[in-house]
C-alpha cells in the first residue's frame, strides 16, 4: 500500500513562518552571471565544442561579434568583465575567466577532482554528433568566428578566490542597480569569512548599498563603526566622500 | 528543455548542461555547499556529466544528475567540516542597524533554512529539498535519492518535523535577542563588535 501523494508542504499545512522560509529557497537560484561564469570556466576544462558554439567566448570578452549559439550567455560573462573592470574592487579580473592576469597566488581551487564518480576514461564520448537542439542563427553561412581553433587550453582554469568572488557580485549587484541584493551578498560574506582578508571592502560595499538605499543614516552608522575599527584604512577618503564624517 | 522528457539517445552534453545547470546549482547549494564553493562544485558536477553521460540510459536526468550532485556536495560538506564555522546566530544582527533588518529578512529566511536543513541527516534533507524545494514528485525523489517510495515519505515527514520545529527554535530566539537589543539602546545602533 503506498500513501497518498502529499501536497507540497507550503501549499498544504506549513506554518507561516516555515512557509516564508521555504519561499526563501528561491534564492538558491543562480543568478545570469554566476551561470556565465560557469559556462566560461565548463568552457575552459572541457573539450572544445561540449558547450556548444560560440560558449568559448565568454571566456575572451574582447572577442567582438561573438555571437554563436550561446551567445547570450558568452555576452553576459562579457558584461560582467566590463562592470567588474569598472567596479571598486582590485583583483576582480580574473572572475572575467579567460586571460585576465594571472590568478592571485595561494587560492584554493577547482581543478576538479573528478573524485568518487571517474567511471569513464578521460573524454569518451563525442559529444554533439547532432546540430544543437537550439541551433546557432546562422550555421551555414558565415563562417562562425573559429572557435575550435581558439586557443582554450593554456586558461588556468585554476583560480577565483571564493572570498572575493562573493564580493564581486556584491559589487556587481551594487553597479547594476540592486543595493538590496549587493546587502544580502555582503551579509553572506560576513558569515563566510567573519575574519577575512576583504572585511574592510565589506564595509565600504555595505555603506554603499545602504547610500544607494537612501538610508543615510545607517550608512552614516555603519560608516562611524568602519571610522573607529580602521582609523588607518586607505579607504577613508573615499568613505569620507560617501558619508561626510560628522 | 524538459528535461524528463528526453530519450537518452537525443542527450547531448550542452542541452543537459543547459537544461540542467540552475538545478544543479540550487541542489547543491540546498546540500550545503557554502555559497562561495558553489561555482567549483557545479564545474565538478558538469565535468563529471561530462564524462558519464553516455552512461545515462534514461529514466530521470534530474534524478540522474542529482546522485551526481549529491556525491560533489558530500565531498565538499567534508572538506568544508575540516575549517567548518557553524554560523552563530548571534553574530547575524552584529552592526546592522535595525532598520536594515527589514531588507535582510529575505536573507534570514534564507540562512534560516539553510540552518535548518543542516540539522537534518543526509537522507532526510534530500529527500526534503528534492519533495519541497524542487517540488519532485515522490516516486521521483525516491528514485534520485535510491530508496523505496515508502521510505521517502517517512523521510520526508521526519524532515518536516525537524525543520519546523528548527524554525520556531530560531524565531524565537531572535524574538529575545530583538528585545534585549532594544533594552540595551533604546532602538538606535545595535552592539558594536
Amino acid at each position: 500500500m503506498t500513501e497518498r501523494e502529499p501536497k507540497p508542504w507550503r501549499d498544504e499545512g506549513a506554518p507561516p513562518d516555515v512557509r516564508a522560509v521555504l519561499d526563501a529557497s528561491k534564492d538558491h537560484e543562480p543568478g545570469p552571471d554566476a551561470l556565465a561564469a560557469l559556462e566560461a570556466r565548463l568552457a575552459a576544462v572541457l573539450p572544445a565544442g561540449a558547450l556548444g558554439v560560440g560558449a568559448a567566448a565568454g571566456g575572451k570578452a574582447g572577442a567582438a561579434g561573438a555571437a554563436g549559439a550561446s551567445a547570450g550567455v558568452g555576452a553576459k560573462a562579457m558584461v560582467v568583465a566590463a562592470v567588474i573592470a569598472t567596479g571598486a574592487l582590485g583583483g576582480g579580473a580574473w572572475l572575467a575567466s579567460g586571460g585576465a592576469g594571472e590568478p592571485p597566488s595561494g587560492l584554493p581551487r577547482a581543478v576538479p577532482s573528478v573524485m568518487s564518480a571517474p567511471p569513464s576514461p578521460p573524454p569518451p564520448v563525442s559529444v554533439a554528433p547532432e546540430p544543437p537542439a537550439v541551433p546557432p542563427p546562422s550555421p551555414s553561412q558565415a563562417p562562425a568566428p573559429a572557435q575550435p581553433s581558439a586557443p582554450r587550453a593554456p586558461v588556468p582554469v585554476a583560480s577565483s578566490p571564493p572570498e572575493s568572488a562573493l564580493l564581486a557580485d556584491a559589487q556587481r549587484a551594487l553597479v547594476g542597480g540592486e543595493p538590496a541584493r549587493a546587502l544580502a551578498l555582503v551579509d553572506a560574506h560576513a558569515r563566510a569569512y567573519p575574519g577575512g582578508s576583504l572585511v574592510q571592502e565589506r564595509e565600504m560595499l555595505a555603506i554603499q548599498a545602504l547610500v544607494a538605499q537612501g538610508r543615510r543614516a545607517d550608512a552614516a552608522a555603519r560608516a562611524a563603526a568602519f571610522r573607529r575599527a580602521y582609523p588607518g584604512s586607505t579607504h577613508l577618503a573615499r568613505l569620507d566622500a560617501l558619508v561626510p564624517p560628522p | 528543455m524538459d528535461l524528463a522528457a528526453r530519450p537518452p539517445s537525443a542527450l547531448a552534453f550542452r542541452d543537459v548542461y543547459a537544461a540542467g545547470a540552475p538545478f544543479v546549482w540550487r541542489t547543491l547549494r540546498r546540500l550545503g555547499v557554502r555559497e562561495a564553493d558553489v561555482e567549483d562544485a557545479c564545474q565538478e558536477v558538469f565535468v563529471v556529466v561530462h564524462g558519464k553521460l553516455a552512461t545515462f540510459v534514461g529514466g530521470s536526468l534530474k534524478a540522474w544528475l542529482f546522485a551526481i550532485a549529491r556525491r560533489v556536495a558530500s565531498d565538499h560538506r567534508r572538506r568544508a567540516s575540516t575549517v567548518r564555522e557553524v554560523p552563530d546566530e548571534a553574530a547575524l544582527d552584529v552592526a546592522m542597524p535595525e532598520s536594515q533588518t527589514a531588507t535582510l529578512d529575505r536573507a534570514r529566511a534564507l540562512r534560516l533554512l539553510e540552518r535548518a536543513l543542516a540539522g537534518l541527516s543526509a537522507e532526510k534533507r534530500e529527500v526534503f529539498v528534492l519533495f519541497e524545494l524542487e517540488e519532485l514528485p515522490m516516486a521521483e525523489v525516491a528514485e534520485a535519492v535510491g530508496c523505496p517510495l515508502q521510505t521517502a515519505y517517512s523521510r520526508l515527514y521526519a524532515a518536516r518535523e525537524h525543520v519546523e520545529a528548527a524554525v520556531a527554535r530560531q524565531r524565537a530566539r531572535e524574538a529575545r535577542s530583538l528585545g534585549e537589543a532594544r533594552a540595551l539602546d533604546g532602538g538606535g545602533e545595535r552592539r558594536d563588535p
